[in-house]
Parts: C-alpha cells; structure tokens; sequence
C-alpha cells in the first residue's frame, strides 16, 4: 500500500486504539451486565430463602405456613415490580404457583443443584429465575421453589448501553483518524520543507541550505546532517569544476600557441632562422604538453578506485637510490647536491613503481625550488612500526598559508611565476594520491626561504615475521 | 588600427603580436592585468584583446574598469573555459564579443574587423571619392587601379579615410598607426604622407590627402 507517511501514522493508530477502544467497550458491557445480573440474582435468593423459610416440611409433604399473608403480598406487589413464584414436586408437577402467573407456567429444569440460577422463557418475555430445591431433614428433595422476575428492565438498560457504545465506536474512531491524521501531518511539515528545499538544490544551485528548525529536536539534527553532507558535496562539485577549468586551460592553452603560431608561420615565406625558432618553439610547447598529458593519465588511472597496488615488501633505500641516480642529470645542470646516506636495512610494504614515482616527484619539486649550491638531504628512520623518509631541501619554502593547498591539483604556490619554471601544479597531487592508496602518510613541513622538509611515513613490516 | 593584447601566455602574445602586424595593425602586448590595465587606459587603442585568467588582476576585472573610463572601445575575450555560464559572464561584463582558446587565426582577425566595422557602422571596403581600400585583401584602387602599398602607408591611409572630413592630428595619428615602442618622433608622418601622396596621385588626379598646418592631416574629396 503507497500510502503518505501521516495516513500511515494515523492508519496505525486508529487499528491500534480500535482494538483497545472496542476491549473496552466489551469490558464496560460485560461489567454492566454482570453487575446488573449479580443484583437480580441477589434478589431472587433473597426471596427463595423468605420462601423456604415460609414453607414447613415433613417427610415427604409440604406445607405452606401463612398462605394467606403471602396471599396479600402478592397483591400489594401486583404488576408494578412483579415476582413469580412458583413451587413444584420433583418431577415437575406444580404444587403451586402465584396469581400473576396466570396460565404462564416458570419453565422447571431438573437438576439438583442448590441454587440454580438461569435465564428462561416466560410466554413472550424473558424472565431472570432462581430455582432451589426443598429438602427435609433426610435432605430428601421434596420439590422445588423457582422465582422469577422479568428481564424487561434488565435488557432495555443493557440494550441502551450496547446501542451507546455501537453507535459511539465509529464516531471516536473518526474522530481519533483525524486528529492524529493532523498532528501527523504537522509534525512532519518541517520534512516537507526539508523536500522541497532539497528538490530546488542541483547541480547549478547548490548555494541553497535548508532552514533549521527552531527546536533542536531530532528534526535539527536530520537537516543539520543534511546541510553538512550538501557543504561536502557542493565541495567536491566546486573542486572538480576547478580542476576541469584548470586542466582544460593547461591543455588548451599550448595548443592555442601552437596552433596559432603555425598558421601565422604559413601565412607565407620566412627565413630559415626563423622557421627553426618557430618550430623549436612548438617542439618544446608539445613536450610541455605530452608531460602534461601524461601526468593527467596518471593520476585518472589511480583515481579510478578500481587501482589495486602491487604491494610488496620492498626495502625503500634501494628505490630510493634508483631514483637518485636517474635523476642524476637534473641535480648536476642545477648544481644542486643530493645526499642520501643509509646503513639499516629496512623493509616496508609497497608498490615499488608508486614509490619510486613518489620519491621523483618529491625530488623534482625539491629541485626546481633549490637555489644552486643547496642540497637535498633524504634521511630514512625506524620510528615504532612506520619507517620515515625526511626529504628536506633549502630552497624558497612555502608560505605558511598555503601549505594546506598543495596537495590539491593545479595548485601552484606562487601563481605569478611564468609558467614554463613552476610545471603544472599536479606533482604533489600525485604523490598524495599514491601514498593514499599505499596508506602512507605524506606531510610537508616549511619555512619560508629556509626550506621544505617532505615527511612520508610507510608502514614497516615487523622484522620477527620476516624471519 | 590600434590593439592591445592583454595575455599571459607569451607563446600566444607573439604570434597574435606576429600576425596582427603582418595585417596592418599596429600592437601592444601586456603579460599581466595591471600593466594591462595602465596601457588600456592611458593609451588610445580601437580594440582590445584581453585573455580571462591573467596574473595580477584578472581579465574580467581588467574588462571592467576599461569599461567604466571608456565605455566604446570594442573588447574580445580570449578564454580557454568553454562553460555558457563563463562566456555569458565575459559578455556582461562589458566584452563585445568572446572566442574560445584554441582558435583559428583567421577567425580572430574576422571578429576583430567586424568589431571594428560595427564601431562605426562601415563595410569592409573604405572609399573616398574615386579611392577604394579594401579592408579584407589590403588592396587599395584609385579609380579602379590598383595602387601598391606598403603595410604601414596602407595603415595610415585606412585611419584617414576612417576618419575622413575629420582634421587628424600628428598625435592621434602615431596613437593608432604606430605601436607604442615609437618614439614619439612625428616627423615621420610626414615622411609616409609625402609617400602615399605620391603613389595615390601618380596620373595627374587629385589630392585627396590635405595639411592642416601645424595641426595635422585631413582626407577629404574638395580640395
């Protein structure tokens, strides 16, 4: 069934307080009536026991004593409350019976009991009847004396309340449906709003925050949580437009150049010199690109999540030392000094590919921000269970404020810088990406002017299981 | 014709530099929006192209203030991001028109005349009397022949007829012909208009190029 959350609420409820509402109303009946029989049937014993006191018995006869005053009795009592009484012989034969019965006999059951109390048919109505035996001093059964009164009054006052009570079940259960079908209905209207704000928020528009609520109720708490899951998803969108705005500027942009210088070359003849500055140009243009576009693959590759790495246990000096020596060149042309000294043996879990591309990129950021005659001290230390790999070089630093920004893409510390001397903001992007998905821990700790320190934590694998 | 390349990129700088001069405009490059900015508002340019995301102040910024000073002077964005919601921007903040980075050279220098052409509502072909220049080929005729000229004289012929029935003086003339690494030597002038006189009138026809004494020059067809 599709039924809204209020109808559902109110619909519960109601099946809810119908049961308990109609065990009620049974209870009530069923009090009432008992009550009510409880009362006759105490009038009738009272009655019986008068009668069998009136009645002398001798062996096997019965005797009336004061007939006549009973006569009376039953005359003053005429019709306005009328009780029947009625005496007969064991087997059923009416010995003798009250005026007001007229020619309507009290239905006779034979059974033994002391006081047998029923309800039985009296010509066209009911009649409430206490039937006890007399029995003589042998507690021989004599005969019976049955009394009986009319349950005309008894049944209009039961009927009454069953009318009541029928008539009322319908009327309560509406009137409960709707009210708690109301406060439903108000105490979920902030979620309506909470829908209809949420409903207006896309993609375009995701400035928008739902109100809070003024209780703080678990209804704050719904939207606070909502408002701060929007906060980190209009993040993401905002990162991921940037970063679709910045690579679509770093691939477009060279082949604007390109291009463009092209076609101004072919509008017509040149000198040689120049034909080979333009195509130079291009040359080194399209590397810058290919760089580029290479370090972009890279990291949509280890974006993806379906990236598992090749983990292995793999002693870091030796990457470490691979790296230093490819990238030999580069610190030479700079003039920049790389020291790496290491004497412990040290085995931790990685990739060896993303390691070593991690310790080049760090590497190559350490270079390009070193002034010649520095250098760049790598240092590997046991600390607890991670072994720590210190990078630290003397160049220009970064300003304390943007520290937390370098991890991002595209980020560039001094944006000002010609582009051509700072790449494209990607390297560190990458190596955080790549720690992450080894579990490391990369942190970057520096001074402006006085140097950068790289901090890679890998986890080590304990010695003992190695041997 | 006068612009003023505002890009960052010195790749792109050059060969829009490179090119626009080949094409008979005289051009100033800044690398970044605030000397952008200056040489926008100090110098007299007839176009502006300005790249969106430069160093210092960024280009819409840039597109801004010159359009606060000078609210005519046609601008082109060079822009390298390609949502509606950026190029809608660029256009209301005051660019007259936009186009997007890589493009065709030839594309540019069509959107450039046509901002130039709707600035003062002409065609593509500039006449004077029997004298005809043709904006697209850089062909100039005088009743019908054509005349050979070179790129600078056919510069400064095409700003006098643009502003043909207008007294012109020496400054105004190096703003817009010449480029700012000029030195403001306006002797020179005289040196092309004696050129061009010669070459338009060569066959005995009339003068069309006239001296305003110690003001500047004037093109109109009465003597």
């Amino acid at each position: 069934m599709n039924l809204s959350f209020r109808n559902r609420i109110a619909l519960y409820f109601l099946v809810t307080t119908a049961g308990l509402v109609a065990l009620f109303y049974i209870v009530i009946y069923w009090e009432v009536s008992r009550t009510v029989f409880a009362q006759l049937d105490s009038d009738l014993s009272k009655e019986a026991d008068e009668i069998l006191q009136n009645i002398i018995v001798s062996d096997s006869n019965i005797n009336f004593a004061d007939l006549d005053e009973w006569k009376e009795k039953e005359h003053i009592q005429i019709e306005v409350n009328p009780t029947f009484i009625q005496i007969v012989d064991p087997l059923g034969m009416i010995l003798h019976k009250t005026q007001n019965l007229f020619d309507r006999e009290l239905t006779f059951f034979p059974e033994k009991k002391l006081r047998l109390y029923t309800n039985a048919q009296l010509a066209n109505g009911l009649v409430r009847q206490v039937q006890a035996p007399i029995v003589n001093q042998q507690k021989k059964i004599l005969g019976y004396v049955l009394v009986a009164v009319p349950l005309d009054e008894a049944n209009l006052v039961l009927n009454n309340l069953f009318k009541v009570l029928f008539l009322s079940y319908p009327i309560i259960l509406l009137i409960l449906f709707l009210t708690t079908r109301f406060i439903a209905g108000e105490s979920i209207r902030p979620i309506n709003e909470i829908i209809a704000t949420a409903e207006r928020i896309t993609r375009q528009n995701l400035e928008e925050r739902i109100k809070l609520p003024a209780r703080r109720d678990e209804l704050y708490r719904l939207v606070t949580t909502i408002n701060n899951l929007l906060d980190r998803v209009q993040e993401a969108i905002l990162r991921e437009k940037q970063f679709t705005a910045d690579a679509s500027h770093e691939l477009r942009t060279p082949i604007a150049a390109v291009k463009g210088t092209l076609e101004i070359l072919i509008r017509r003849p040149r000198t040689v010199e120049h034909y080979q500055e333009k195509i130079q140009y291009c040359l080194s243009e399209l590397n810058r690109m290919s760089n580029l576009i290479e370090q972009l693959l890279l990291l949509a590759r280890y974006e993806g999540g379906e990236f598992e790495p090749q983990v292995r246990v793999v002693d870091p000096a030796a990457h470490i030392e691979d790296v230093i020596k490819r990238m030999e060149k580069i610190f030479c042309e700079k003039s920049v000094k790389i020291e790496f000294r290491n004497n412990m043996s040290l085995r931790v879990v990685a990739d060896p590919v993303l390691l070593e591309i991690i310790f080049m990129n760090v590497l190559s950021n350490a270079i390009k921000y070193s002034p010649p005659q520095t250098s760049v001290k790598i240092e590997l230390q046991k600390k607890e269970d991670t072994v720590v790999c210190y990078i630290r070089d003397q160049g220009i630093g970064i300003p304390p404020e943007k520290i937390r920004h370098v991890f991002e893409r595209f980020y560039r510390v001094d944006e000002s810088r010609s582009s051509r001397e700072a790449g494209f903001g990607l390297g560190l992007a990458i190596v955080k990406k790549l720690a992450d998905l080894q579990h490391f821990d990369v942190t970057i700790n520096s001074v402006e002017s006085k140097g950068t320190t790289v901090i890679i934590k890998m986890p080590l694998l304990e010695t003992n299981a190695e041997n | 014709m006068r612009i003023l390349i505002v890009e960052d990129e010195k790749g792109i700088a050059n060969f829009l530099k490179e090119g626009l001069e080949e094409e008979y405009f005289a051009v100033d490059v800044a690398y970044d929006g605030t000397s952008g900015l200056e040489m926008a508002l100090t110098n007299e340019y007839d176009l502006l192209l300005v790249d969106w995301m430069l160093p210092g102040i960024s280009g819409i910024e840039v597109v801004r203030q010159v359009r606060k000073e000078k609210p005519r002077v046609p601008i082109i964005f060079l822009t390298a991001r390609d949502t509606v919601q950026d190029i809608v921007f660029g256009l209301e903040v005051g660019a007259n028109d936009y186009i997007r980075k890589p493009f065709e050279f030839e594309e540019l220098l069509a959107r450039i005349r046509v901002q130039l052409r709707t600035k003062e509502g002409e065609t593509s072909v500039l006449t004077l009397g029997d004298l005809e220049l043709n904006l697209n080929t850089h062909q100039a005729f005088r009743n019908g022949e054509e005349v050979n000229l070179t790129p600078r004289e056919f510069a400064l012929l095409e700003f006098l007829i643009r502003n043909k029935g207008k007294v012109c003086t020496r400054t105004r003339i190096i703003e817009h012909v010449w480029d700012i690494h000029f030195d403001s030597d306006t002797s020179i002038i005289d040196v092309y208009i004696n050129a061009l006189r010669k070459k338009l009138n060569a066959g005995e026809k009339k003068n069309l190029i006239h001296t305003v004494r110690g003001i500047g020059y004037i093109a109109r067809e009465d003597s």
